[in-house]
């Protein structure tokens, strides 16, 4: 036998591996076209689209803060509005026909609240601040105003049967003027004797009828869509649930270890959303939230190992001294626990139906909960028993998609409202995930159901209605 | 079937063509499935990189430029894909169980002659990652130890230790499959 040095041995050696060629497995090519095939694949939903999802997001809440805003200035005050838009409101306003009164045409007009609910407080008249200043030239309202123009809105007395005489006729009253001067209702009582004096002058002028009591359940007709704009955030913790199943049988082995791995413990949830009431039943609502899915990992590690560095001294045959330090390393075996952690932002849409009990309302809410981004934190066990770290950064390494698609949502609701503007609520809700969160190249399908309770509360835009 | 040339599949590819994306395959794979098993622990590991390696063959094909062989372009990527499909492992799973009796490196390499490819594959296969990439890169595919230090990021010395190592360890595989013979 001879013997070689390394050199030789490396290079006899390279010389039979550096050319060779073996062939892949028959079936390789079509896994790396299917992969391809999917790659190209858009997903099923055109605009589920990272930019695009977000930019409807942008919008949904820019819609929402312009109705918010529309709103807010419709409920502070009624401080300058349209006398055309208050006057045509079908059925929620009783208008008047004054045609044939020279002196005030067109002049006076009922205002309600919203959705009929027709009470003494809100019957407003308006009187065109010209005509008040041609009264006021009689000296009949010496304490008025001096300018004469746009409309003065004056309140009658709590008397219904004093109150300014209207017509229920349903003919429109056209206003040209589009500037109404209003006095808030606070100021009522301190001009409340101007105005009975005002009144005094006005009531001869008009027939007086009866006001018809308004029908309650107008309040729940559909054609009168309304929207009333309200906030929610909320907190949630729950149970989460892990689908697992094999593509192929021969990997059954591995998803029982993963099962003995890797324990689902817990699951956060927290969010914001802004819900349009479209009536005091229905509701749709559009947020983002975070949400967290703890998962507790145990793997044995049997190669785990450390360094330990010793420093010995040594004494020498001639009296000195030698300082040796070696470093030694221990193989052993170490139980490795860590927390995985699965990190979700999304997108619900959720749609609710409301059951009011006095000033409790129970509501039934299903939708859609969209994923904008899925993060996944932790270790795992491969297929071939490895440990690996999660790293979604590398394509490669991936095991879930860094979106994991559409969850269905339901909960049931049981919201105590607090007053005109806040209530709190706590819903029991299951999530349920309708795609698999691993990639397609992973030999088996993973995702999670999460099923729980949140906690939350909601604010009011716009003053709260309590069904009757 | 006749062999098509190198540039009319590179052409093919370019444009995203199917049957020239099949042809590249079909031409290359084996040799680059041999550097993956070089690579890789086992063979599924050697299959899991070389299908990436090919999807991201097809997906960076419009960016190659005809400079130097294109066979060395594709076994960059399979080198590559096969170092970050280990990345993570460089320090975690080295295993120092040298065998103390191996005091000497050399070895009767007339036993290289009577072992197949596979299975001196399956040899180097054996070695840690870590020292396995160390032998690939400098033994096979030519790095020196500072190229080496940059690819893997360690150290220069380091490289050498691990390439002083993997030849330990791959000689004292031999110095077995010597004895079993």
């Amino acid at each position: 036998m001879r013997e070689y040095d390394m050199d030789q041995l490396e290079s006899r050696l390279k010389a039979k591996v550096i050319n060779s060629q073996i062939n892949p497995p028959v079936d390789l090519w079509e896994k790396i076209e299917n992969i391809q095939k999917e790659d190209d694949r858009k997903y099923p939903f055109a605009w589920f689209n990272k930019r695009l999802l977000t930019l409807t997001l942008i919008s949904l809440v820019g819609v929402g803060l312009a109705a918010i805003y529309v709103n807010k200035s419709k409920f502070e005050s009624k401080i300058t509005s349209t006398a055309s838009t208050v006057l045509n409101k079908k059925n929620s306003v009783t208008k008047l026909d004054l045609s044939d009164n020279t002196a005030y045409t067109n002049n006076t007009a009922l205002l309600s609240e919203e959705n009929n609910n027709i009470n003494d407080d809100a019957i407003i008249n308006f009187v065109p601040r010209k005509q008040l200043s041609s009264l006021k030239s009689e000296k009949k309202f010496a304490n008025e105003p001096s300018s004469d123009k746009g409309w003065m809105m004056v309140l009658p007395k709590d008397d219904k049967t004093n109150s300014l005489a209207v017509s229920q006729e349903n003919k429109s009253t056209q206003l040209n003027q589009t500037s109404v001067e209003s006095t808030v209702f606070s100021n009522k009582i301190e001009r409340l004797d101007k105005l009975n004096k005002l009144q005094k002058q006005v009531n001869p002028l008009v027939t007086q009828k009866k006001l018809k009591t308004p029908n309650p359940k107008s309040c729940y007709d559909f054609k009168n869509i309304d929207l009333r704009f309200k906030v929610e955030g909320y907190a949630g913790i729950g149970l989460p649930s892990r689908y697992l199943q094999s593509k192929s049988n021969d990997i059954s082995d591995y998803l029982e270890l993963k099962k003995v791995y890797e324990t689902p413990q817990i699951a956060y949830n927290l969010g914001a959303s802004v819900v349009a009431e479209i009536n005091p039943r229905l509701a749709v609502s559009a947020g983002i939230q975070y949400a967290q899915i703890r998962e507790l990992f145990d793997y044995y590690d049997p190669l785990y190992n450390r360094t330990i560095i010793i420093i010995d001294t040594i004494q020498n045959g001639n009296g000195t001294y030698v300082i040796q330090i070696d470093t030694v390393t221990q193989l052993g075996e170490k139980v490795r626990t860590t927390t995985n952690v699965f990190s979700q932002i999304d997108v619900p849409l959720i749609v609710g139906w409301s059951f009011p009990m006095k000033k409790d309302v129970f509501t039934f809410r299903i939708g859609p909960i969209f994923n904008l981004d899925f993060t996944a934190k932790g270790e795992y066990v491969d297929v071939n028993k490895n440990l690996r770290k999660y790293n979604n950064n590398q394509p490669f390494d991936q095991v879930y998609r860094t979106q994991t698609g559409v969850q269905l949502f339901g909960a049931v609701r049981f919201e105590k409202i607090i007053n005109s503007k806040i209530s709190v609520w706590s819903e029991l809700y299951y999530k349920h995930s309708l795609t698999d969160w691993t990639v397609t190249t992973m030999p088996y399908k993973q995702r999670y159901n999460v099923g729980g309770v949140q906690f939350g509360f909601s604010s009011y835009l716009t003053k709260n209605k309590i069904l009757k | 079937m006749s062999k098509v040339s190198e540039t009319e599949i590179i052409n093919g590819c370019q444009k995203g063509d199917q049957k020239s994306q099949r042809q590249l395959y079909d031409q290359y794979a084996p040799g680059l499935y041999a550097v993956c098993l070089r690579y890789a622990k086992n063979e599924q590991d050697a299959q899991d990189i070389l299908q990436e390696s090919f999807i991201r063959i097809f997906k960076y094909m419009s960016s190659y430029q005809a400079k130097g062989s294109f066979e060395g372009w594709l076994k960059k990527i399979v080198v590559n894909v096969a170092l970050k499909f280990y990345k993570r492992f460089y320090y975690s799973n080295e295993n120092s169980e040298l065998d103390p009796n191996i005091s000497h490196l050399a070895i009767d390499t007339d036993v290289i002659d009577f072992i197949s490819e596979k299975e001196l594959l399956s040899i180097i296969a054996t070695l840690p990652e870590i020292l396995r990439f160390v032998f690939n890169l400098h033994v096979i595919e030519g790095y020196s130890h500072a190229e080496i230090s940059q690819i893997l990021s360690i150290e220069e010395s380091t490289s050498r230790t691990y390439l002083l190592r993997a030849r330990k360890k791959l000689i004292f595989k031999l110095e077995g499959l010597k004895t079993l013979q």
